[in-house]
């Protein structure tokens, strides 16, 4: 009865098999593969419907914009793999922007500038996660009650605006948009983005840091029995997406050639819907840098794709919404099916 | 006993399931009759789960039928299993915490008054009745989680008989429960019987199934060996059929080389225990005994820094190990495997490789920057060295049974080559094969060196591999014997006796 008993997966090798099914099955089976599939065939839809579409003009100009939204949900990524979301990012578009902008005036240095944006970013950044994690309470709610106080800040720095009084040539190439002649012909936000997804990207795949974030996401309790610092690492990550939120904020006063105190409303919301689209979970413990750059990429698509074949360009916001439905429901779905409750 | 006659309340034919890389049941064949305790014994992995999760409803069979009562059954959910009354009582209960042990109970189908309201009155004292049934003398307002765990297993099995289950069935039960718990679900069990309930039994715990069991199936690979009614057949003969081979010794025990003291506690407390005082030296196995909430579960937690130690030292290799911080802990060389592996030992999103080497990041990186080889070149190692059944290191650990999930814990901490090993219940959930395993590498651990404190709440383990044990009972140790002085008698006696009495005892 007990013959010829056959053994599957006993042991293991060094990595699994890499057979052209296994890497289909894996591209369709993943989120970003599914994105990346969805943003193909809208690219290929819009360049048969517009002849606009796939210029170089246009196309970086989109790309431009999706840049702010996906370098600041490179940090929130972070912080939502590791169970933590930060609601204030969209308010810090217009006080960091606005005063990044005053200091530019007063200095008349670039550097100054940009260090005030990153400052008040960075601070912001430490307020949160010392009020999540110090005080015990939902980041949910101290991001909200956030997002509240630093557009009032905003408000009261400013009537309205910060004009560009000092003038300086070398703002209005770093990150205005336009083509920039450096040697790959990019615009510099996306070229920034590239950096930006390169750098944290490495961290998240490849350093003991990113490995911890995944790890307390997963199970804190877990994480922190092994040794390792859940909050110190929570904190970096508000911190450090604070301060992308803040670069997000400099480049959007660059295109804009002001400091607007109305900057960035809904900003928060495109972020988070792309980060979530993106594969990451409002439970923690996943989540990829790719993933929320593809979600962005379909974002700015879609909203370019509503301007160039002439819709109400108010759909923009709705699309949002529904993005983030999509996102919550795809991953409602993938639990589903792999059995989890 | 069953009656050979009757027809079967269950046949499942050629049952198959698979997951990407792994065959977990290939074509299963397999019948439940009434009134019979039908056991399934088998390796970690084999698929015992799967099949109870397939009749469940959870998963869908990729090929085979399944028939309850006769009838084709065709389940898309475990609403559909229910409406079959089947019942099963999972290892992590289902239960409803806030609410009441009759509402638990009842849940989903209260009974009502004539204007359509819940009948409070009709509900608990149908409660009252199905529990006074089962023997239970629990009030039926108390919250459920406010019981033991054993209490809420009888609960649920309450809740089976108030949907009239005509199968029930239980993965692992007694792993959380005392000898008076587990005697208690037995005669329940036997009751269930009486009613012609037919019950599938899933353990490793192989002299349990002897005490309860009519027949028992094992599984092996995903493979149905043998079923057999239970009088004939002996623990060594299903060993043979669950491992493969023969099993010869489960303790294998060198003679210890007792060195230098490495852990010192002196005169400890925290939650759960009391002015614990204890040493542990290079090469040492010190065993520490009690029975299920005597407060063993807290020792390691409290030395390690995982609960707060309001009071006593702790050091290890003459360095003070300080108070509720894990982290020096482990600096100073201290590793804790916890009894809980979900709670607060899997990261379930994370794969195997990554749950290995949680603990010793460090070790895999300079100034924080992993290299991937070493890391799968170590985890590898690991996987093959302790058997853990995996299709590869990148599954993800939630998709692991649960006896290889513990081993993935144990080498997370194995790897971290600690001075001193707190081990909580390390082989709960674990098949005889791999428990002899592990014995092993605690032995080969002590033979290197390490220092090794193991709590249990199993005699025979304690006894198997400790050079010293020490019995614990209300959070306090209440007796000392060493390796020769020790028999099962004078553990459950110490354990169990009045603190007084364990005290004259042991002194
Ligand atoms: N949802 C899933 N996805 C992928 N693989 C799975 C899944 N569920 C189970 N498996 C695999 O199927 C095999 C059988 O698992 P199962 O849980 O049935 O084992 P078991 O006999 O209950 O073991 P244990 O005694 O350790 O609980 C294992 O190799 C397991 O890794
Ligand atoms: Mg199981």
């Amino acid at each position: 009865m007990s013959a010829e008993i056959s053994t599957p997966a006993r042991s293991v090798g060094a990595s699994g098999q890499s057979s052209l099914q296994d890497f289909l099955r894996r591209l369709f089976g993943s989120q970003e593969g599914v994105l990346f599939l969805i943003v193909a065939v809208l690219w290929l839809y819009l360049m048969s419907r517009s002849d606009v579409f796939f210029t170089q003009r246009n196309i970086g100009v989109m790309l431009s914009q999706v840049s702010m939204i996906a370098i600041t949900g490179f940090g929130m990524t972070m912080l939502m793999i590791a169970r933590e979301v930060d609601l204030s990012v969209g308010s810090m578009q217009a006080f960091a922007g606005v005063t990044a902008m005053q200091a530019l005036n007063e200095s008349h240095s670039l550097i100054v500038g940009l260090l005030a944006a990153l400052a008040v970013g960075a601070i912001v950044g430490a307020i949160n996660a010392g009020a999540t994690l110090g005080l015990k309470i939902s980041s949910f709610i101290v991001t909200l009650a956030m997002m509240q106080i630093v557009r009032g800040l905003a408000y009261t720095s400013t009537n309205a605006a910060v004009q560009n009084e000092h003038k300086l040539a070398s703002f209005k190439k770093v990150f205005n948009g336009a083509f920039i002649e450096n040697p790959v012909r990019i615009p510099n936000p996306v070229l920034t983005m590239v950096i930006i997804f390169i750098i944290f990207g490495l961290i998240l795949s490849r350093t003991t840091f990113g490995r911890s974030i995944y790890a307390i996401g997963g199970n804190p309790e877990a994480a922190a029995l092994s040794g390792i610092p859940v909050n110190r690492i929570k904190a970096i990550c508000f911190i450090i997406t604070g301060m992308l939120a803040a670069l997000s904020a400099f480049m959007l006063i660059a295109r804009m050639n002001s400091g607007q105190n109305n900057a960035g409303f809904g900003f928060e919301l495109q972020v988070i819907g792309s980060v979530l689209l993106g594969g990451a979970s409002l439970a923690g413990g996943k989540g990829t840098l790719v993933g929320t750059l593809l979600a962005a990429v379909l974002l700015g698509t879609v909203n370019n794709g509503i301007v160039l074949l002439g819709y109400n360009s108010n759909w923009q916001t709705a699309v949002v919404g529904l993005m983030i439905l999509t996102a919550v429901f795809l991953d409602t779905m993938r639990r589903r099916m792999t059995g989890q409750s | 006993m069953a009656t050979t006659t009757s027809a079967p309340l269950l046949t499942l034919a050629g049952i198959r399931k698979e997951f990407p890389g792994v065959v977990a049941l290939a074509g299963v064949n397999f019948e439940l009759l009434p009134g019979e305790v039908h056991a399934l014994v088998g390796e970690n992995g084999a698929g015992k789960s799967t099949m109870i999760k397939i009749i469940s409803g959870l998963y869908r069979p990729d090929a085979g039928e399944m028939a309850v009562g006769g009838e084709v059954a065709e389940f898309r959910s475990p609403a559909d299993s229910i409406a079959r009354r089947i019942k099963v009582v999972y290892q992590e209960l289902d239960l409803v915490p806030d609410m009441s042990v009759a509402e638990n109970v009842f849940l989903g189908g209260y009974p009502k008054t004539p204007r359509g309201l819940v009948d409070w009155a009709a509900l608990n004292s149908r409660t009252e009745s199905l529990l006074a049934e089962l023997g239970l003398d629990i009030d039926p307002g108390t919250p459920v989680g406010e019981l033991r765990v054993a209490e809420q297993q009888l609960v649920e099995i309450a809740r089976a008989l108030s949907q009239q289950a005509q199968i029930v069935i239980m993965d692992e039960p007694t792993s959380a429960l005392s000898p008076g718990e587990v005697d208690r679900l037995f005669a329940v069990i036997e009751q269930l019987q009486q009613r012609g309930v037919g019950i599938i039994y899933v353990s490793h715990k192989l002299d349990e199934i002897f005490r309860i069991a009519d027949r028992v199936t094992v599984f092996r690979d995903g493979q149905l060996v043998t079923t057999t009614p239970i009088a004939e057949t002996s623990i060594q003969q299903l060993v043979t059929w669950m491992v493969g081979r023969e099993l010869s010794d489960l303790y294998p025990k060198s003679p210890a080389v007792i060195g230098e003291p490495l852990l010192r506690v002196s005169n400890v407390s925290g939650p759960g225990i009391y002015d614990l005082s204890l040493t542990v030296h290079a090469g040492e196995v010190v065993g520490i005994f009690g029975l299920m909430g005597a407060g063993i579960n807290s020792v390691g937690r409290v030395i390690f820094g995982a609960s707060p130690r309001t009071a006593g030292q702790v050091t290890l290799a003459g360095q003070e190990v300080g108070a509720g911080s894990p982290g020096d802990a482990m600096e100073k060389g201290l590793a804790l495997l916890t009894e809980n592996r979900k709670e607060d030992g899997l990261v379930l999103p994370l794969s195997v490789k990554n749950n290995m080497t949680l603990a010793s990041l460090r070790k895999f990186a300079t100034f924080g920057w992993l290299w991937p080889r070493q890391e799968i070149k170590e985890s590898a190692d690991y996987v093959n060295r302790l058997s853990i059944k995996t299709p590869s290191l990148r599954q993800q650990v939630r998709f692991l049974s649960g006896g290889n999930q513990q081993k993935v814990l144990m080498a997370r901490w194995m790897m971290r080559d600690p001075k001193v090993l707190l081990l909580t219940e390390p082989t709960r959930g674990i098949d005889v094969g791999s428990k002899a395993e592990i014995y092993r590498l605690i032995d080969e651990m002590a033979h290197r060196g390490l220092g090794i404190l193991f709590m249990s709440t199993e005699i025979p383990e304690i006894l198997g591999i400790a050079d010293r044990i020490l019995v614990m009972r209300e959070g306090r140790i209440v007796a000392a014997f060493g390796r020769n002085e020790a028999t099962q008698e004078r553990l459950v006696a110490a354990a169990a006796s009045d603190l007084n009495d364990a005290i004259v005892e042991a002194g």
